[in-house]
């Protein structure tokens, strides 16, 4: 289990520098590269679930994409599937995976850092600003918020049952009763995270100084190497672009 | 310990052309148990708002006047000396959990956190507060799971943990039943016996008229009248003002004409025996 | 006529909810439910909408047995207000709330003339242009009890709408609950408030521990001293002060002032 004591500025690092270099890379670098390190991570923390479920949001991802190039793509000789206006041939998927491979990465980094990062951890390490300090916080909050969410639509799905909507049955039935569910859902979310601001402000939560946590985070110097590393790779591969890109 | 002043303070939001609160004068003074009451839109929240430094910190918009704590005007204090002297409890008991800490101990703790203070300090803050608003067998608990009335006594501990020397509570028994209010009033009768400035916005005015020292009607933005309550609905009474009267005195002037208002059994029994019966 | 027959409801987590809750509850009349929070006043009415499925007891609607009935079809009988009307409401204008409420009406006169009353008997006339959200959460209550009348529901259910309101507000539900009297709904209503229920509501169920500890007349509930202590109450100062007084007692204003012009 160590990826959750791994410092989070360093994961913050980590995953930001991996989806700047799959943007700046093509496809092989995301494929070939990153996915199979994240599946090895997982291996080693025995998170291997967490790796599963980010497959599980990429590829209806990846399908999708397939289904839309596959309609719209070239013609050419040498056709692996033709089905109607459906075409799948080499043309087709180095396209598809060029244009996911950022998506792609930022699925299995992001996934990974929020399921494997405590929300403490994350306040204490940016605590000393308050911009990034109300990002992470965000961001750590929607775990939580999002099983509330999930109540409170559960609850508004009743409500409009009250007024006679219709909320099971055909898809059609089921799609018509979405409106009703979402207006009072996003208008609730808005307005309660409108007060929610003033309840952390009363409670001192945008206040600059040093914090003191119950607990206290230490960088480790392997972590320090490895940042300065990452952002090294980072710096070398942006040179090497604008290199190519000049010559 | 603290005294809160707003001098000719009117207020409208950014955007709006009306005034929400229209040259207000107030003075709360120190170890005072305030009550504010008026209608919705009156601007209770909006000068609950002014007390505690929200408007103008939060909300943009037209502001003229002066607030002033300890006859000091608020921009002379830095953001962290306003939170820990004047805390500010809402109304809706969910709004007030952060929604990031998975034990009541922790949720305690964050204001501390926030703050700045040491872990000893917290630690002992948090204790103190748990003692005092009953809570030990719940600290190990989620708050996500708590009930409403639980909620909204954490709430209260949230920010006390600070130890605010002035507590402004905005309609907080709007959820309650009668039990968990009985409570609130035995907690904000402990707070008011150790000398903090307590400010009340409430409908429910007759469960806590007993600790008021002073009482403020809001009409519309501006003050309507303020001082004792007895004095307050005194004047009322004489000019037939309509509104929201305690509720003994309400129920007596169907049948007869007050000269002053009627708040426990004996008084309004006495009234009663001399009402003269008619036909 | 709702006939309530050993109603039973525990949660998966084993927490009881109620335990045989027995209550007839006749047509054209008004019922309180009271009782502390926490034991068992909105699982009882959860059982009724159909948001819980009891697993023991009845409900009787009109001499049919509605168990096995979903939310959207009691919906056609009950109308239900929450605690919380936002939940409730999701169209631009207040007048298309009501309009959403009469879509089942033939007749494109009668909708016409119908959203016309029921505006001006919620108090919502000079509000209809407005969004549901821009209004106090008094008049979203309001506007919910629009949408029973217009949705002709014969039983309105009102969860603790006294909360939060203030003394005005309170006055104008005080007109709508004694036109819906005169409309010959039934109205059943969660409270603390006893000086509202004393004033209008007839009849009294007190839930605590998970049971019905009392069902009856208001002013019977009165009389007894022990009754209204068990749910955690005191009487209202109306009752008290003529049982006080005059010994006799008086729930309603009307009653009050009659009291005190007899010699």
């Amino acid at each position: 289990m160590f990826i959750e004591k791994i410092h989070p500025h360093t994961k913050v690092i980590f995953t930001m520098a991996m989806i700047f270099l799959s943007v700046l890379n093509d496809y092989t670098f995301s494929f070939y590269i990153i996915i199979p390190i994240m599946f090895v991570l997982h291996l080693i923390n025995r998170s291997i679930q967490t790796f599963i479920t980010s497959l599980i949001i990429v590829i209806p991802y990846l399908f999708m994409l397939m289904l839309i190039y596959g309609l719209l793509g070239e013609l050419t000789d040498s056709n692996w599937i033709v089905i109607f206006n459906f075409k799948l041939n080499e043309t087709v998927l180095i396209d598809i995976l060029n244009r996911s491979k950022s998506v792609v990465v930022m699925i299995f980094m992001l996934s990974t850092l929020f399921k494997h990062t405590s929300s403490d951890s994350m306040l204490l390490a940016f605590s000393k600003h308050t911009s990034i300090k109300a990002i992470s916080f965000i961001f750590m909050n929607v775990k939580n918020s999002l099983s509330h969410l999930r109540l409170r639509a559960n609850n508004i799905l009743i409500a409009q049952q009250t007024r006679g909507i219709n909320t099971q049955g055909f898809i059609i039935t089921r799609l018509r009763a979405l409106w009703p569910m979402i207006m009072p859902l996003t208008m609730s979310a808005m307005l309660d995270s409108q007060e929610r601001q003033l309840t952390l402000y009363v409670r001192g939560f945008d206040i600059e100084s040093q914090r003191d946590n119950i607990e206290t985070l230490k960088k480790h110097k392997l972590e320090v190497l490895f940042e300065l590393l990452i952002v090294g790779l980072v710096i070398f591969s942006i040179l090497s672009e604008v290199t190519i890109w000049l010559n | 310990m603290a005294q809160l002043e707003l001098s000719n303070f009117s207020f409208r939001y950014q955007g709006s052309q009306d005034y929400v609160l229209k040259d207000i004068n107030l003075t709360l003074k120190s170890g005072q148990f305030t009550l504010i009451n008026g209608l919705d839109g009156a601007g209770k929240t909006t000068l609950g708002y002014a007390l505690k430094g929200i408007i103008p910190h939060v909300f943009e918009g037209t502001l003229l006047g002066e607030q002033r704590l300890n006859h000091k005007v608020f921009q002379e204090y830095t953001h962290q000396e306003l939170t820990k002297i004047i805390g500010y409890c809402f109304q809706n008991p969910w709004t007030q959990l952060s929604m990031i800490k998975s034990t009541l101990e922790e949720e305690l703790s964050f204001s501390c956190e926030n703050v700045g203070y040491a872990l000893e300090e917290t630690r002992f803050r948090v204790k103190a507060i748990v003692r005092l608003l009953d809570l030990s067998h719940l600290i190990h608990k989620n708050p996500i799971h708590l009930s409403l009335g639980q909620l909204q006594t954490i709430a209260l501990g949230t920010i006390l943990v600070l130890d605010p020397d002035v507590l402004i509570l905005d309609e907080p028994t709007s959820q309650l039943d009668p039990l968990t209010r009985r409570r609130l009033f035995n907690h904000l009768s402990d707070l008011k016996k150790q000398g903090k400035t307590i400010i009340l916005i409430e409908h429910n005015i007759d469960d806590f008229l007993e600790l008021v020292d002073h009482l403020v009607l809001l009409e519309k933005g501006s003050i309507l009248d303020q001082g004792s309550v007895i004095d307050v609905y005194t004047r009322s009474l004489s000019i037939g003002r309509d509104i929201q009267y305690p509720s003994l005195t309400a129920l007596l002037s169907t049948i007869t004409s007050l000269d002053k208002p009627i708040l426990n059994d004996n008084d309004a029994l006495t009234i009663l025996k001399g009402v003269k019966s008619h036909d | 006529m709702i006939k309530i027959e050993h109603l039973s409801y525990h949660y998966s987590n084993g927490e009881q909810g109620i335990n045989d809750i027995s209550i007839e509850i006749n047509s054209s009349t008004s019922l309180a439910i009271i009782g502390p929070n926490g034991s068992g006043k909105s699982t009882f009415i959860k059982c009724l909408m159909g948001i819980l499925k009891p697993q023991r007891g009845s409900i009787i609607l009109n001499n049919q047995n509605i168990n096995k009935l979903s939310i959207t079809q009691r919906s056609q009988h009950i109308g239900f207000v929450f605690q919380d009307p936002k939940e409730q409401l999701f169209k631009s204008t207040i007048e298309q709330e009501i309009r959403f409420a009469l879509r089942k009406r033939k007749d494109q006169k009668d909708i016409e003339s119908q959203v016309e009353t029921i505006l001006e008997c919620c108090s919502l006339t000079s509000h209809r242009s407005k969004h549901p959200y821009d209004v106090s959460i008094t008049q979203q209550k309001f506007i919910l009890i629009g949408c029973a009348l217009g949705m002709n529901q014969d039983i309105i259910i009102m969860d603790e709408p006294t909360s939060g309101m203030d003394y005005k507000g309170i006055k104008q539900l005080a007109k709508i609950v004694e036109f819906l009297k005169k409309e010959k709904k039934t109205i059943i209503m969660v409270s603390h408030d006893l000086d509202f229920i004393s004033e209008h509501f007839e009849n009294v169920m007190i839930i605590n521990h998970h049971q019905c500890i009392y069902q009856g007349t208001f002013k019977d509930a009165c009389r007894d001293e022990t009754v209204l202590s068990q749910g955690e109450y005191k009487l209202p100062d109306i009752a008290r002060l003529s049982l006080m007084a005059k010994h006799q007692l008086c729930t309603t204003h009307q009653e009050w002032i009659e009291l005190w012009k007899k010699r």
